[in-house]
């Protein structure tokens, strides 16, 4: 596998391009040939999908509307290589070559550029963000490791959901979804400006019972407002606020084993982009993200099922009349005590900050670089003793270059550099990549990428025990990580960008070979004596998280985006993986042994969309899913589905900019019996209306 | 007599049948190399395509050689035909102040004219533009939707020289101009806002890079918001969201360049300083949907306007 070089010859690159003479700004052709900005990029530099280093898609909101896809994570099944799974009802779990558990730690996902990732749970809370489909402009998805342009957390891919602006929205809109299990959804979005300032605020509630085995139902209300200001032609202020308030039910397995799960998120935005001259543009943010998580606590006695703790008490007695002086624990009474069975407790702050110079001294050359930092400080009831707050500051800095050397040929560097007061040493995560457009419809690629991605908060601090307030340990979990390194993947990338000007689209082959390794999961061991020893007459097993993870992908993805006719949409994403590798489970290797990892991720993943605009007020189209088996973490599932969604749209309008929509959304036509991530997720067909006023 | 005329006849016929045959030869000989030296401005694609398209248009006697302007050497060949592509190109050489005739291509009318008056050229000069000409745009409007009234548009610092010819153009075709003055200190969404929802249609006027992009960007958005038509200047443009655009690719500049160059070659003049005479037309049938408005395609516009340029 070949890998680069840790260097700082990029950094020195884009500094000495700094210096190159600018040549006088007078009116030229080249203002003819300057971008007009479309899409955020991977390189944090506009560019088109064939003069990307790695893959790319997006998802724009013509094909959301195309889809007719109700949540937020089910957009990227139109993306090669992405896994979306419900965990249960309502909690949706994303990865891309990873694997399938419930909380994916190795995407980054941002919006409008503010990164969600929550470093609580090491990963993505879906159900927190604070916005909605109809919020959404575009989704930019980087297929590949976008460490060296986002940092750690996009190890192995990056998503940026980009808002549909205050400005850019024609209506007010109000929707109302109805489908099964109660599901009753509500969203309401208004956009107007107030003297200089534009504004766009949402707000919306989803409410639902779940399956009817568990009832993993959802009351969630949410809103958020955007404002943009632009007091000159050259600066932009955007400001945006949202919160999120509600409960899901997470858990799995038995019935006893679901829980209620009450979060609380707000946000805060800004972001000023300036453009001092043609040559230089300089991006501002600032934010900050809060989320707190809260399941049931439970009386231990009552989860033991010893009321009063009387057998309990009656069995330490004993012990101790046994052992005498070698009695082993602080006391031979206990007391009741609430704890809790789930991890997602707590709160999370973070606050960051980030200035990017985009500078463009030669027609032939751009750098993004730029610098930042983030505060983390979070407190768990479930990981951190004594729920004491713990936090780490980040500070990173980064350099994309695009350097156009001939008509044809087209290089691409980045690197990041990350500094973390909780790790002695930087990760410097680097890429280089070429593009070599063959002719005007033909480019091929190629890249190499060395990222880390750094232990997170909760990876770093996460320890759980339970101990009676006596100080007599019930069962000691997971011991604290003293020994944790980076994640390492190496990644080299082959691909072929197809474009077809006469059917309005594109075809992207990839090839892809990744070394993954270190990867954080837990080490079991023997933990030191506690009841659940005594309790079950042999050692009980503890877990530690370690670097005890390798395994490799190589495979290929496919997508193909085509308009053949103003009416007609096609999306096709196809991948196929070969996933190898075993992770290592420690020193009890009876209990547990190491794991096999060539089944926890999907051979095969396959989804075709299909739109066509019948006439000017009615369109409809389907969407076919398959994913072949998959050995879902910590569940013994191993199917694979089939799935084929309908959907059917008609406009009613009122009048000129007013008309009523109404789309039915069939999910499951055949109604094929499947279930994903854990068998009670069972899938049956599910039929939804959607009704939606634009005035 | 006889004697003495038969030689003559037969010498003289034999010295007009040598001439003839010498005549005849050297249309068979190769042609004495005519040179023409292209300046690119830098290495950017577009450059070296509309250099390629030159290239290839040139007949094979013509000896071309190109050269970048930031490295151009001392002295050019003496009897070259100088063909600029680019302002920067068409600057470098201008400061020479050679005397050569000299071609400029690829480069907005604007630039060519403050080029020419910065650096003066006394000898023959021509250029073909990369912008096309006032009238060609608000034909289009035309074709796009002929009940078209009142347009808008807005000017930049730079392209503020511009208005007087979108004033004439627009008389002639019977449009009324909305226009107003955008400066960078302006809140563009305040200036732009007005004349978007007043006027039926928006005509993008390119400026300096950095203006169009901070002014493209509101200017589609409130368009769109307010349902109407923005008409751009470039093909990235209408991908951006435009809703038409008329524009000309580095291979049809390069084709028209090619065709000024033989022109001098034949003639020893240059045709006179010219838009584009080939030209493409781009629709956005998505941006077409959401603001109504039914358009042809873009084939059918792309003829249409090419008749009326005839």
């Amino acid at each position: 596998m070949p890998t680069l070089p840790c260097t700082y010859f990029p950094f020195a690159f884009a500094i000495a391009a700094t210096l190159l003479p600018s040549y006088a700004s007078a009116f030229s052709e080249e203002d003819f040939l300057s971008d007009i900005p479309e899409v955020a990029s991977a390189t944090r530099i506009s560019q088109p999908l064939d003069d990307v280093p790695v893959a790319t898609s997006l998802i724009t909101r013509q094909m959301i509307e195309a889809s007719g896809m109700i949540e937020i994570p089910e957009l990227l099944r139109l993306v090669p290589g992405f896994q979306v799974y419900p965990t249960n009802h309502n909690k949706y779990a994303v990865t891309y070559h990873g694997e399938s558990s419930e909380f994916p730690n190795d995407l980054e996902v941002r919006i409008n550029g503010r990164p969600v990732y929550v470093p609580l749970l090491s990963t993505v809370d879906w159900n927190s963000l604070g916005i909605t489909l109809d919020d959404i402009e575009y989704i930019e998805v980087v297929r590949g490791s976008n460490v060296p342009s986002y940092g750690s957390n996009a190890l192995m891919g990056a998503i940026n959901i980009v808002t549909r602006s205050p400005i850019s929205q024609p209506q007010n809109r109000v929707t109302f979804t109805a489908g099964p299990d109660k599901r009753r959804d509500y969203t309401a979005t208004l956009s107007n400006q107030h003297e200089n300032a534009q504004y766009r605020l949402s707000l919306s509630g989803q409410k639902n019972n779940g399956f009817d085995f568990q009832r993993d139902g959802e009351e969630v209300y949410q809103g958020n407002l955007q404002v943009t200001l632009t007091p000159t032609l050259y600066d932009t202020f955007d400001f945006s606020a949202g919160f999120s308030q509600g409960s899901i039910v997470t858990g799995q397995g038995e019935l006893s084993q679901y829980d209620d799960r009450d979060h609380i998120s707000s946000y805060q935005h800004l972001q000023w982009k300036h453009e001092s001259d043609p040559f230089n543009e300089y991006t501002l943010q600032l934010f900050h993200n809060f989320l707190s998580l809260k399941t049931p606590s439970y009386w231990a006695s009552d989860l033991l099922g010893d009321p009063g703790l009387q057998q309990l008490n009656a069995q330490l007695a004993y012990l101790e009349q046994q052992y005498g002086d070698a009695y082993p624990f602080p006391s031979s009474h206990v007391s009741d005590f609430r704890t809790l069975t789930k991890g997602e407790n707590g709160s999370v702050h973070v606050y960051g900050g980030e200035l990017q110079l985009t500078q463009r001294p030669t027609t032939e050359l751009t750098l993004a670089s730029g610098v930042g930092f983030r505060y983390e400080d979070a407190r768990s009831d479930s990981f951190i003793p004594e729920a004491k707050s713990v936090h780490e500051e980040n500070y990173y800095a980064f350099s994309n270059i695009e350097w156009q050397q001939t008509a044809k040929l087209l290089w691409n560097l980045g690197v990041m550099a990350e500094f973390k007061t909780t790790t002695d040493d930087p990760a410097i995560s680097v890429r280089g990549g070429a593009n070599y457009h063959i002719d005007d419809t033909t480019t091929v690629r190629a890249s190499l990428t060395q990222a880390f991605r750094t232990p997170s908060l909760l990876e770093q601090n996460a320890e759980t025990a339970y101990v009676f307030p006596e100080g007599v340990p019930f069962d000691y979990q997971l011991k604290k990580s003293d020994q944790l390194k980076s994640e390492k993947l190496d990644a080299v990338e082959l691909g072929l960008f197809l474009k077809h000007p006469t059917l309005h689209g594109f075809t992207d082959i990839k090839l892809f070979f990744e070394d993954s390794r270190d990867g954080i999961e837990g080490w079991f061991f023997y933990s030191d004596l506690d009841l659940a020893t005594l309790a079950q007459g042999y050692p009980d097993e503890e877990r530690q998280l370690r670097n005890s993870k390798d395994y490799r992908n190589r495979g290929v993805e496919v997508q193909t985006f085509l308009q053949p006719t103003p009416k007609d949409l096609i999306n096709l994403a196809y991948s196929y993986n070969d996933i190898s590798g075993v992770l290592q489970r420690g020193d009890i290797r009876d209990h547990k042994p190491d794991r096999d990892l060539s089944a926890v991720a999907p051979k095969h993943t396959l989804s075709l969309l299909y739109n066509r605009r019948f006439s000017p007020t009615f369109d409809a189209g389907f969407i076919l899913t398959h994913m072949s088996k998959v050995q879902w973490e910590g569940s013994s599932l191993h199917d694979d589905f089939t799935s084929l969604d309908v959907k059917l749209t008609q406009q009613f309008p009122i009048s000129s900019g007013e008309r009523v929509s109404a789309t039915l959304m069939i999910e499951n036509l055949w109604d094929a019996k499947y279930s994903e991530f854990h068998r009670n997720n069972a899938q049956e067909r599910k039929i939804y209306l959607i009704l939606s006023l634009d005035f | 007599m006889d004697s003495l005329l038969k030689p003559l006849i037969s010498f003289t016929l034999r010295l007009w049948l040598g001439v003839w045959l010498l005549v005849w030869l050297s249309t068979l000989m190769p042609a004495h190399a005519i040179g023409v030296s292209v300046v690119l401005s830098s290495e950017h694609p577009s450059y070296s395509t509309v250099a390629e398209a030159i290239k290839q248009q040139l007949a094979p006697s013509v000896s071309l050689h190109e050269w970048q302007a930031d490295t151009l050497p001392a002295a050019l060949p003496e009897d070259d035909l100088l063909v600029a592509i680019g302002t920067k190109a068409l600057k470098t050489l201008l400061q020479r102040n050679l005397q050569q005739p000299m071609l400029a291509s690829f480069l907005p009318r604007r630039s060519y004219e403050e080029t020419q008056q910065s650096f003066p050229h006394n000898g023959n000069i021509s250029a073909v533009y990369l912008d096309q000409s006032m009238a060609l745009q608000l034909r289009l409007i035309k074709q796009l939707a002929p009940h078209t009234k009142t347009i808008g548009s807005v000017f930049g610092p730079s392209s503020q020289a511009d208005s007087a010819r979108l004033y004439s153009a627009a008389y002639e075709q019977d449009l009324e101009l909305h226009t107003v003055a955008l400066n960078p200190d302006d809140n563009p969404i305040a200036v732009l806002q007005p004349i978007i929802e007043q006027s039926d249609l928006f005509l993008a006027i390119p400026d300096q890079s950095a203006f169009n992009r901070a002014s493209a960007k509101w200017s589609l958005f409130i368009a769109l918001r307010a349902r109407k038509a923005l008409i751009g200047f470039s093909e990235k443009y209408v991908d951006a969201g435009a809703l038409a655009a008329v524009y000309s690719t580095p291979e049809q500049i390069g084709r028209q360049t090619a065709e000024a160059v033989d022109n001098y070659l034949e003639n020893g003049i240059f045709p006179a300083p010219a838009h584009p005479r080939y030209f493409t037309v781009k629709v956005n049938d998505n941006t077409a949907r959401l603001i109504g408005w039914p358009i042809p395609n873009a084939e059918q516009l792309t003829r249409q306007l090419q008749e009326w340029m005839q």
